[in-house]
């Protein structure tokens, strides 16, 4: 039973982390037309960010990770309008730059602090114990924080006038544009909300599971794998395929290997695609 | 938007100085070059970037003190000349193929005769690749008990210090005299191929101290964040203690955190992963019941010598890493190799380092062997001290000396 | 034909100063270790000419309209296959190297029909992923593959020393890009051009795109296979690292950096990266710097490659020329 509910919780908890980077990561390459590779140091960043403040100055907890928000969508702010503006459309070249910012960021937390060993400190500390069960409060705060944020996410994107005006230039920018919608100040917006998503995760994961420099790295992955299972442009795909790729990863470790984990979940995958190309919910490409 | 150059590097250096502004202490690292009479050239091999960083960027500067700390102390002599070491640092990047450039480029271009350094496995083999042939003298800093990077088919390659085996069997011994209603043992491995052989060896130990293994090894690949599901599965099997045999200290905080929240309060321990820095992994709360062969620099109890190197450390780094003595250890072998063979030949070192029979070491008296465990005569079996986790505070226990036979 | 415009033609055009250029940088690269006898040097040549190569052979999938973001993991086919063949069965490298690269491409062929299907940044991605299940499988195979650890003690190709795999390597070179450069410019390849810019006009013509972009994939994992095997046997120790995820993006750099619009766009990205930061290893862990540094400069300056560069160049030359003519003409 134990291992049931931990499994469950543990799903739902890595599905939500998921979910919140693979949706920044969407928003850039359905917005900005931009496959962002440095999201994941992006979202390494924003962890270390709130445990200088936190720990190294003693700020408190939650408002270093509201303060690590806001650098970190500050910095993608400064990425879109300095270094993928110029390369806007521009596929190719926006993947180069996206790799040499991973390679700077990544390099420079590792010369400055990686050689520490760190974690940010438990958003909730103690242990919920019912029974037979025993859950950290952590994961459980983790849980309640992504699924809110994604709620207020769907929101956004449903009702608020700047959700349906990014909705519009994934679907046809040209058309966007002629509606007098500007691209380029709603991209830096998009960057904004990408990254500091990413942030969050990075916070959250950086208390339940420590930090590396190379975070960033497994994350990423776990990312684009969302976005074609779930299919580009939708963000309930996204969702779906959060909840299918976080849960097997929860669970099946506790039957076999890692390894033959990984194989099973790029094999559900491949599986899919192969039934349907564009993902569960992506658009069909005309 | 013009795509101006100025433009763009003030954008680039606007992006670098927020992420590096606040944490702006960092370590340049210096090898500096002693200029001297005469020298020999020691080669190191480290991670300085990609995965293991974290590690081995410290084992270099511990190298670094040992060249400064060494030199200072009259270098090497041989036949009544002094030679100082110079040290040259290559970057393996973490890989085999960095291993492998970065060892053709000392073997070959620096033509250095002896090499140390490298921790894993794969990284080892791939510099084994070039030192092998080159007969070159190769002094690891680790041996995480797979075959194929220490046997009679490496005959030139030396284990620096006690390593797997050793640290995990003074480990079990531990466990008998410190929680002596632990009966029942549970292993969790890295899958890094040292299961075939470390399964049986390490059984082999328990049994010898009166522990029952039970349950199948249970293996975790190398890019396992989540420690919960694979926990899950050790405790399944009801075990009193569970041995972490290997892996870096993030992942073990992360199997003691993952196993207290799962309701386990028995011991855990690890051979050579420091419990500071399993603690700041783990969080407070779960560092409790574990134990660990680890430096804890600032005891009384510790060697002259490590009271030396710690104020060196402390005032050229601003940290003390167990990691630190690692890279000392290595550069000290091989000179105490080179002065037992009092020769600078590789071969003739090799053959004293195998005849020797104590070596005055950093952690005390050490003694060469594994004749039986490994097919070849050539760890460093040094003293390991026992160190000790309750409620996040670390404390020195003792310190033991296991010889593999 | 004036002049200048004969300088604009295609390569088969074979005008005097290419013919010199390409048979003097051959000629230099023969002599070398000759001359510099440094196995490192040789070394990092040997590593440069195996991934060029790769590169180009990234190339001519590209150029099908299918951009693969997964080719490390092709190449680890080809390496694994080979090496495995070779440890456990005994065969000589000279039979399990062309096998890994039948091997590879093999697997394109399976999963080039299904995927064939996929537009542009569907594709990269599924391929992106595809590289990375490779190593799961990889790992899972560990038996045979060695998993996390690697596979080690491979047969080698030649008996130790640089010199033979130096030339190997070489002469692999000239032949694959020669082999890679006649596919391109052939009805096949042209057809697969075609396709890729437009894939309406080409079924109104009656051509079968599947076909051509699965064709263009099998050859393009044939020679990155072949790259792969060669590697494993000159390596002699294989690591799954070695071909994850940053490794197939630091193809695409070169590919990207040196220029995608000109065949030698590959050669000339993948010896920049790869020569260029082993020169600065004295900065030792500020190496990734000049990595990227290279690659920022590269998009902002010369957007098209480093490739494009020297076609302005020419241009530049020949407007020089141009304008001399005219002024003695007139």
């Amino acid at each position: 039973m134990q291992i049931v509910v931990t499994g469950a919780v543990n799903a739902l908890v890595l599905s939500s982390m998921y979910i919140l980077v693979a949706l920044g990561f969407a928003l850039l390459l359905s917005i900005a037309g931009i496959l962002n590779f440095a999201h994941g140091a992006i979202y390494m960043v924003g962890g270390y960010i709130c445990y200088q403040f936190a720990v190294g100055f003693g700020l408190n907890l939650w408002l270093s990770l509201l303060v690590s928000v806001l650098i970190v969508g500050l910095l993608g702010l400064l990425l879109e309008k300095f270094c993928f503006r110029a390369f806007f459309g521009d596929m190719v070249n926006s993947i180069i730059m996206s790799v040499a910012l991973i390679i700077i960021l990544e390099t420079t937390v590792n010369v400055t602090v990686g050689v520490y060993i760190r974690s940010i400190p438990q958003f909730a500390s103690g242990i919920i114990r019912s029974g037979a069960i025993s859950i950290s409060a952590e994961r459980i705060v983790t849980l309640i924080i992504g699924g809110i944020l994604l709620l207020l996410f769907t929101l956004f994107i449903k009702k608020a006038k700047i959700g349906l005006e990014m909705l519009a230039i994934s679907q046809d920018p040209v058309g966007a544009v002629l509606q007098g919608i500007n691209i380029h100040s709603i991209c830096a917006l998009a960057f904004f909300m990408g990254c500091g998503l990413a942030a969050v995760a990075g916070c959250l994961m950086g208390a339940v599971f420590g930090l590396s420099p190379f975070m960033g790295d497994f994350i990423l992955v776990k990312a684009i794998q969302l976005v074609i299972l779930g299919g580009i442009g939708s963000t309930f795909g996204i969702l779906v395929a959060g909840l299918i790729i976080g849960s097997i990863d929860a669970t099946l470790p506790l039957f076999v290997t890692g390894a033959v984990t990984d194989v099973v979940g790029f094999g559900v995958i491949v599986v899919l695609l192969l039934l349907r190309p564009q993902g569960l919910f992506g658009r069909r490409e005309p | 938007m013009k795509k101006n150059l100025v433009t763009v590097l003030l954008g680039v250096c606007a992006v670098l100085s927020l992420v590096a502004l606040p944490f702006l202490a960092g370590r340049v690292l210096a090898a500096p070059a002693e200029p001297a009479p005469k020298t020999v050239d020691i080669g190191m091999l480290a991670a300085l970037t990609g995965w293991g960083s974290a590690a081995e960027v410290p084992i270099s500067q511990g190298a670094v003190v040992a060249q400064e700390y060494l030199n200072q102390k009259g270098g090497i002599k041989i036949k009544g000349v002094q030679y100082n070491i110079r040290l040259h640092i290559e970057d393996t990047k973490g890989t085999a193929d960095g291993a492998v450039a970065a060892a053709t480029k000392l073997v070959y271009s620096d033509k250095v005769k002896f090499v140390v350094g490298t921790v894993v496995p794969n990284v080892m083999e791939g510099a084994q690749t070039v030192t092998e042939p080159a007969k070159v003298l190769f002094v690891t800093a680790y041996n995480s008990g797979v075959p194929s990077q220490y046997s009679p088919k490496t005959p030139y390659t030396f284990v620096g210090q006690a390593a797997t085996i050793e640290g995990t069997a003074i480990c079990m011994k531990y466990l008998r005299e410190a929680y002596p209603k632990a009966k029942k043992l549970a292993f969790i491995f890295p899958d890094d191929g040292s299961i075939p052989y470390l399964g049986p060896v390490l059984k082999r130990r328990a049994g010898e101290v009166g522990l029952t293994v039970v349950g199948d090894p249970v293996k975790w690949p190398d890019t396992t964040i989540d420690f919960t599901a694979i926990v899950a599965r050790v405790l399944a099997s009801q075990p009193d203690a569970i041995a972490m045999v290997n892996g870096w200290p993030q992942a073990l905080g992360s199997m003691l955190k993952a196993a207290r929240e799962q309701g386990f309060t028995g011991p855990m321990f690890a051979p050579h992963n420091a419990a500071p820095e399993v603690a700041q992994s783990a969080g407070l709360a779960a560092s409790n019941d574990y134990f660990t062969t680890s430096i804890t620099p600032n005891d009384p109890a510790m060697t002259p010598m490590i009271k030396q190197l710690a104020p060196r450390l402390q005032a050229k780094y601003g940290n003390i890493s167990y990691y630190h003595f690692w890279g000392f250890q290595v550069v000290d072998v091989c000179r105490q190799g080179m002065e037992a063979a009092q020769s600078l030949d590789p071969t003739a070192v090799k053959a004293a380092l195998e005849k020797i029979e104590t070596l005055p070491t950093l952690y005390g008296t050490a003694r060469m062997g594994g004749l039986e465990t490994y097919g070849i005569k050539h760890t460093v079996c040094n003293p390991l001290p026992i160190q000790d986790l309750q409620k996040g505070i670390s404390k020195h226990v003792k310190w033991v000396t296991f010889v593999s036979p | 034909m004036n002049k200048a415009n004969r300088k604009f033609s295609m390569w088969k055009g074979k005008t005097p100063t290419k013919a010199v250029i390409y048979v003097g940088l051959i000629i230099i690269l023969f002599v070398l270790p000759l001359v510099t006898r440094s196995p490192y040097y040789l070394h990092i040549l040997i590593l440069t000419f195996i991934y060029i190569i790769a590169t180009s052979s990234l190339r001519t999938i590209a150029i099908s309209g299918q951009l693969s973001l997964g080719h490390a993991g092709f190449m680890s086919i080809g390496a694994y296959v080979s090496a495995v063949l070779a440890k456990e069965l005994g065969w000589t490298p000279w039979l399990t190297i062309p096998l890994g690269g039948l091997a590879t491409a093999a697997v394109a062929v399976l999963i080039g029909y299904p995927f064939s299907r996929l537009r542009l940044i569907y594709f990269s991605m599924v391929s992106l992923f595809f590289g990375v299940a490779i190593l799961a499988v990889n790992a899972t195979l560990s038996d045979y593959t060695g998993g996390a650890v690697g596979l080690i003690a491979i047969p080698p190709l030649f008996a130790s020393s640089k010199l033979p795999y130096y030339y190997f390597c070489f002469v692999l070179l000239l032949l694959s890009l020669l082999a890679l450069r006649r596919f391109e410019v052939c009805r096949i390849g042209m057809t697969v051009k075609t396709v890729a810019q437009s894939h309406w006009v080409a079924s109104s013509v009656g051509i079968d795109e599947s076909n051509y972009r699965v064709l263009a994939l099998a050859v393009g994992c044939f020679f990155v296979g072949i790259a792969g095997a060669v590697y494993a046997h000159y390596n002699l120790v294989l690591s799954p690292n070695g071909f994850n995820l940053l490794a197939s993006i630091n193809l695409v750099i070169y590919m990207f950096v040196g220029g995608m619009g000109s065949f030698f766009g590959p050669l000339i990205g993948t010896a920049t990266l790869i020569i260029i930061p082993e020169l600065f290893r004295g900065i030792k862990e500020f190496v990734p710097y000049i990595y990227s540094g290279i690659m920022l400069i590269v998009i902002f300056l010369m957007p098209q490659g480093i490739a494009s560069l020297l076609g302005q160049v020419k241009f530049w030359v020949a407007n020089v020329r141009e304008r001399k003519t005219v002024r003695h003409a007139s």
